[in-house]
């Protein structure tokens, strides 16, 4: 009997502890449910929390950082003397306006009144001088260097910034967007950035989060948010339970399987990821140097069956190394330049002396669950004509250094981006001999029209005439098996209205606001 | 005293063993910081630049004697990616990674030693064969399975807590603990299932003895001779066990950090893996090997005070 009053008193102590723990937790409870009903109260303090799954692990400086996560952030916080809109347009920031001269080699820039620094500092000749200096001789973006290297002069003029370069750059205007404008004299940029933009970096918190406030002092139009918290979450499953247990007001990047999962009622919206998905195929290895083969393969992979199975039919067809939000070079004819045609696809590689069809290794990179899922439903369709796909799932990390830095692959499938908002940004790296070229593509007729795209003895609309011919070239060649540019969901708090998709992988917080 | 010298040295030069082992592995793996920094715009010049920039074109003895002078000295280096003092990064997250330990320590030795008191003393042979059966299932599940079971049912469908919505210690400690109740829990019921069956098997066992048999013959009531004599005799095995026990759930808590996105250690260490930033890593294996390894030996320096049979040197 004493046993069993022993045991019973243990039990209740036991349980006792048990819901003591549990009524701790209670006051977690109702915030839960105020953050999981967000539409049914009225919002006390603008501020919201954004999912991003990446931490921005790199140097805050503008000039140094490098991951597409850290500049999708940061976009907040500093400006160009121009920056893009979210049509793609390059609208003054810094400046108060521009004006190319006639032979393009003269840009001025009047610069405009009031612009502070998030520091208190106000924004002079000076800071634009030293962040265009700064910027030339530290970026690590390649394409900027190259676009500064032409810089001949700065100099300054009635209170604005004069920019001679040696020879015409039509891309100049969005090489000189992606020149931050910076204080001079502040060395703190790694760590502790500051800039003109909209939003004023607060703190990082390394895998936690990273806070921006409102910038009173911004010269613009003020943002509706007061304050914007990016809470980073590594696993793709905790900022998804994260999400959809109203943690978050706001998440980009989703895949359909996700949405379709969400349960708390958030708006959906849809965008595009603005990158080239494509089997890049590494024409240093046979059989991919022979055109046949390339094309053989276009024809048997089924983009649209592709689409269906891996994302309900979301998602753009490219066709070339172009996406559609970049309208004025896109063009959806080449999107249909290979219908799936497993006849046609047996006939080029019987041709080209595969009759039995070959194998080969397609290595892709196992972080970004899209891509896998593409591969996996290419490689089922490749069989179709007996070429025989291994596909082998590598870490990002070894992807870089051994796929794209190594080259040392067959086949891969990925997405390449913009990192400027302009077409060379997509097309330079397949000239003959590119230090990013990494499929070693080599095309005469391709090198001379994206030359000619350069030359600046053309007009505007023959240069794009020649981009265009870029892109009909690498499909005409198969340069690449081009799939789509993926859909972008992203998952919205139903109070907060004014998000905007732009053709850059940027997220612009100052835009957003309560309803 | 000699054998406590021994195990002094063989302590630190089990660490240095690490330390080598650690820094040699990452020659191994492929990719390096410089690759996955620069992404998809690099070029090989910029490759070049950076792994110059970051001293990793030098050899690696050399890089290895370097990194092992500054740590003697207490300099962890700076981070390749953050661009920050390595020592200063780790002091927030260390924080979060111990408050955690210590939550799951005490749940684990609060919810253990009843449990298992409890199961030592029931004589019903059903019910005996149902707690050892239960006890056996829950020892079976690994923690972060656990983890992802609390997020959904306790978080989503519950709404206890809201999975994700981390607080920072500095910022609201009480609400930093509630939030750390959940993985606590979900290491702690495992971990305190295994101490719950040394704990009955030791209490059957002293049951058994002797000095039992008298003290019921005396008239002692059953819980008097339960909790005075039998579990202080019980607990001695258990002590050890639970000890050692703060190892380990050191290193669990780096798997349930990433169920319950906790930025702590153990998501430093894996992004720092991944991203081949190689002085956090040291510092974080240096770090996890020290607490190991002095667990164990302060454990079996308690064994041996508290069981005066083993004695010290």
């Amino acid at each position: 009997m004493k046993k069993q009053i022993l045991a019973l008193f243990l039990a209740v102590g036991v349980l006792a502890g048990l819901l003591g723990g549990c009524r701790e937790a209670t006051p977690q409870n109702s915030t839960a449910s105020s953050t999981n009903a967000p539409s049914s109260q009225a919002p006390q303090k603008a501020e919201i929390a954004v999912g991003i799954a990446q931490d921005l692990d790199d140097s805050l400086d503008p000039y140094q950082m490098t991951a597409a996560g850290t500049r999708e952030v940061m976009f907040n916080v500093f400006e160009g003397l121009v920056k893009p809109d979210s049509q793609g347009n390059f609208v003054p920031a810094v400046a108060a306006s521009y004006t190319v001269s006639t032979d393009g080699c003269t840009y001025t820039f009047p610069l405009r009144e009031g612009v502070t620094f998030h520091n208190g500092k106000e924004c002079t000749f000076e800071d634009v001088l030293y962040s265009f200096q700064t910027c030339a001789a530290v970026t690590v973006n390649s394409s900027v260097a190259a676009a500064l290297s032409n810089v001949a002069d700065i100099r300054e003029e009635d209170g604005g910034v004069v920019i001679t370069l040696t020879a015409p750059d039509p891309d100049f205007l969005s090489m000189a967007a992606s020149v931050y404008i910076v204080p001079k004299d502040y060395d703190g940029q790694a760590t502790a950035p500051v800039g003109t933009g909209p939003f004023r970096f607060v703190s990082r918190s390394i895998q936690e989060n990273v806070i921006l406030e409102r910038f009173d002092g911004y010269y613009g139009a003020k943002p509706a948010l007061e304050r914007v918290t990016y809470r980073i979450f590594s696993d793709g499953n905790a900022l998804f339970t994260a999400l959809n247990s109203g943690a978050l007001d706001l998440v980009a990047h989703l895949t359909v399987d996700q949405v379709e999962s969400l349960t708390n009622g958030y708006q959906i919206l849809e965008g595009t990821m603005n990158l080239v998905q494509a089997m890049y195929l590494n024409h240093a290895k046979e059989p991919f140097d022979n055109e046949l083969v390339r094309q053989a393969l276009c024809y048997a992979v089924d983009v649209d069956a592709m689409l269906a199975l891996t994302a309900d039919g979301h998602g753009a067809k490219v066709g070339s190394s172009m996406y559609p939000a970049f309208g004025k070079y896109f063009d959806p004819a080449l999107a249909d330049r290979y219908p799936h045609d497993v006849e046609k696809a047996k006939t080029l590689l019987a041709q080209a002396g595969y009759p039995n069809g070959f194998s080969f290794t397609l290595t892709v990179p196992s972080n970004y669950a899209p891509h896998v899922d593409t591969a996996t439903v290419i490689v089922e369709q490749l069989k179709e004509v007996g070429v025989e796909a291994k596909l082998e799932l590598v870490e990002w990390e070894t992807w870089l250094s051994e796929v794209y830095a190594g080259r040392n692959f067959e086949a891969t499938l990925v997405g390449f981006d913009a990192s400027t908002l302009t077409a060379s940004a997509m097309l330079a790296r397949w000239v003959t001999g590119d230090g990013k070229n990494m499929i070693g593509y080599s095309n005469p007729d391709y090198d001379d029209a994206y030359a000619a795209a350069r030359d600046p003895a053309h007009t505007e609309e023959e240069q794009t005439a020649y981009y265009r011919q870029c892109l009909e070239i690498l499909s005409d060649t198969a340069a690449n098996v081009y799939l789509q540019d993926l859909a972008d969901f992203v998952a919205i708090n139903p109070a907060l209205t004014g998000y905007a998709f732009y053709p850059l992988y940027v997220m612009d917080m100052s835009t957003l606001s309560f309803q | 005293m000699k054998t406590l010298f021994s195990k002094l040295a063989a302590l630190i030069i089990t660490l240095f063993l690490v330390s080598a082992l650690a820094f040699f592995a990452f020659a191994l793996i492929p990719a390096d910081p410089a690759t996955t920094m620069l992404g998809s715009e690099a070029t090989p010049e910029a490759v070049a630049a950076l792994r110059a920039q970051l001293g990793l074109d030098r050899p690696l003895p050399v890089r290895y004697f370097e990194w092992l002078t500054g740590f003697l000295r207490g300099d962890l280096g700076e981070s390749y990616l953050y661009r920050m003092e390595v020592g200063q990064m780790l002091s927030g997250k260390l924080a979060v990674s111990a408050l955690l330990t210590m939550l799951s320590f005490l749940l684990t030795v609060a919810l253990s030693i009843p449990l298992g008191v409890l199961a030592g003393s029931v004589r019903n042979r059903y019910l005996d064969a149902a707690a050892v059966g239960l006890n056996q299932l829950v020892m079976s599940v690994p923690p972060f399975f656990l983890g992802i079971l609390a997020c959904y049912g306790l978080g989503i469908v519950l709404k206890w807590f809201t999975p994700g919505a981390y607080v920072s210690p500095e910022k609201d400690f009480w609400g930093c603990v509630r939030y750390l109740i959940f993985p606590a829990l979900s290491i702690a019921i495992p971990r305190s299932a295994m101490a719950v069956k040394l704990l009955r098997s030791a209490i059957r066992d002293q049951l058994g003895q002797d000095y039992v048999r008298t003290a019921r013959s005396r008239g002692a009531s059953e819980p008097s001779i339960l909790l005075r004599q039998v579990l202080r005799n019980a607990l001695l095995p258990v002590i050890t066990f639970l000890a050692v026990s703060l190892a380990e759930i050191m290193t669990m808590s780096i798997l349930i950090e990433q169920v319950f996105s906790i930025p702590g250690v153990g998501q430093l260490l894996l992004s720092s893996v991944s991203n081949r930033d190689y002085p956090v890593v040291l510092a974080i294996v240096m770090l996890l090997a020290a607490w190991i390894v002095t667990i164990h030996f302060l454990a079996d320096l308690l064994s041996r005070l508290a069981d005066p049979r083993v004695r010290l040197g």
